[in-house]
């Protein structure tokens, strides 16, 4: 075991997304314990309910961890919360109250990600909202990830000073949050997947992003009013974009047949 | 047996050409093969339903790209087998690779699952590809390189990070904060110590 600790730590952090194989390193070297730690919770997991993350704690395991060891919120660079549709439950609260007290303690998080809210934005506990919407205030803070929350207040995205990559997906603006005037984001990379007419047109006519140098789109391309709208975001960008994925789906599409009779369009 | 582009084209009217510094451009897309059986004498009916045509028109506006990836999900309503001789059945393909200006383009074959249709095995649909001469000259020019994209295979199940739990979780979230009933191991390590296995 002569090799250097940074290079050992630089051959360790290829293996975070891989749980097994920190487990058999972990268990091959005394000296592993140290280095892999800061690998491993490098990207958490956390559910509102009793699910096993990919580093195999649960969610109120993980908060255990934590509270006794508050160095572990220190290696946490991406967070990521899945909620399911058990909300309504006061057990589904009780964690998401907690969670937001890790939130809290993160301090050099990356990214962050809030998906799958069933019943919305406004169904989250309030100190979880609350810790949600300071997190964006990190300097640290490179990226959101906002997938199928309806009534994500986007505004709030103006704190994200730092913020470079930006993903929403499946998003519906809340009546009573629909922003109200443009906003410049540095944001160099976006992804708009999924989101409805509606939710796209408050999006575009929201966002501008002069060096937007990567964007991911998937959308109706045959509505007019949004390839218009989408036109303009690009012509926001034009002297920065180098990289653009569309997603046509099953739209725009022409029908060739071996015989002129139609079966069915 | 010809390849007839039965409706007029549904173009996107979206325009590439502002986009001075564009040298990557991926485009996804779900294209569908129809059947119907024929009956009565008449012959069985085949159709093509895809948006390279609007594609095409999107690309001639696309001046400086470097580089172009089609990232197509292929779908079918019946039989597992595609219609058509592929030379006609690809022709809009050939004319898309043709004329876009991008000097390489990857084709990435999916089969994934859409509402109503059964997904192609991605080497059906490389095979039929292959069988138009077209393609497999730009092939060899080294214009298009076909990527055929198998599916994932399921993840397996996560299971807890060891038999003995190496964190012992609170027996309510009410007491999280009282230490004195929890049990932590010294290192804390979830795996535990290193040659407990």
């Amino acid at each position: 075991m002569s090799l250097p600790d940074d290079v050992l730590d630089h051959i360790l952090s290829f293996l975070q997304s891989d749980f097994r194989a920190l487990k058999a390193c972990s268990q091959s070297h005394p000296k592993f314990i140290r280095l892999i730690e800061r690998h491993l919770y490098a990207t958490v997991t956390l559910y509102d309910n009793n699910t096993i993350s990919q580093n195999g704690l649960r969610t109120c395991q993980f908060i255990g961890l934590l509270s006794d060891n508050p160095h572990i919120a220190n290696y946490i660079r991406s967070l990521e919360f899945e909620v399911t549709h058990d909300l309504i439950k006061s057990e589904s609260v009780q964690y998401l109250e907690d969670i937001a007290s890790v939130l809290r303690m993160c301090s050099l998080l990356n990214k962050i990600t809030l998906k799958q809210i069933a019943l919305g934005w406004a169904a989250l506990p309030e100190a979880f909202r609350l810790a949600f919407l300071d997190c964006l205030h990190l300097s640290s803070l490179k990226a959101v990830c906002i997938i199928h929350v309806s009534g994500f207040p986007l505004r709030a995205l103006r704190d994200a000073k730092n913020l470079k990559r930006l993903t929403l997906r499946g998003w519906t603006p809340g009546h009573d949050i629909i922003p109200d005037h443009s906003t410049y984001l540095s944001i160099e990379d976006l992804s708009i997947q999924d989101c409805g007419p509606s939710a796209l047109e408050d999006i575009i006519i929201w966002l501008q992003a002069r060096s937007l140098r990567s964007l991911e789109f998937s959308g109706p391309f045959e509505a007019i009013h949004i390839i218009g709208l989408l036109e303009s975001l690009l012509s926001s960008c034009s002297n920065a974009l180098v990289n653009l994925n569309l997603d046509f789906g099953t739209g725009c599409k022409s029908f060739y047949t071996n015989q002129l009779r139609v079966i069915y369009n | 047996m010809g390849c007839i582009r039965v409706n007029p084209a549904r173009a996107t009217f979206l325009s590439l050409s502002p986009l001075v510094c564009l040298e990557k451009l991926t485009i996804s897309a779900d294209l569908e093969f129809h059947f119907q059986s024929g009956y009565r004498g008449l012959p069985d009916v085949y159709g093509f339903s895809s948006s390279i045509y609007a594609i095409s028109q999107l690309l001639r506006t696309a001046l400086s790209l470097q580089h172009l990836t089609l990232d197509f999900r292929f779908h079918i309503n019946d039989r597992l087998q595609l219609p058509y001789d592929p030379e006609a059945l690809w022709s809009p393909l050939v004319t898309l690779v043709s004329q876009t200006s991008s000097p390489c383009i990857d084709l990435r074959v999916k089969a994934t699952k859409l509402p109503g249709f059964t997904a192609i095995s991605p080497e059906i649909v490389t095979s039929s590809l292959a069988s138009c001469p077209a393609l497999t000259q730009m092939v060899r020019r080294g214009v298009l390189v076909i990527i055929p994209v198998m599916p994932d295979l399921p993840v397996p199940e996560v299971k807890e990070a060891s038999d003995k739990p190496i964190v012992t979780p609170p027996t309510s979230l009410g007491n999280i904060n009282d230490r004195k009933q929890r049990k932590w191991l010294a290192n804390l390590w979830p795996f535990g110590k290193p040659g407990e296995g």
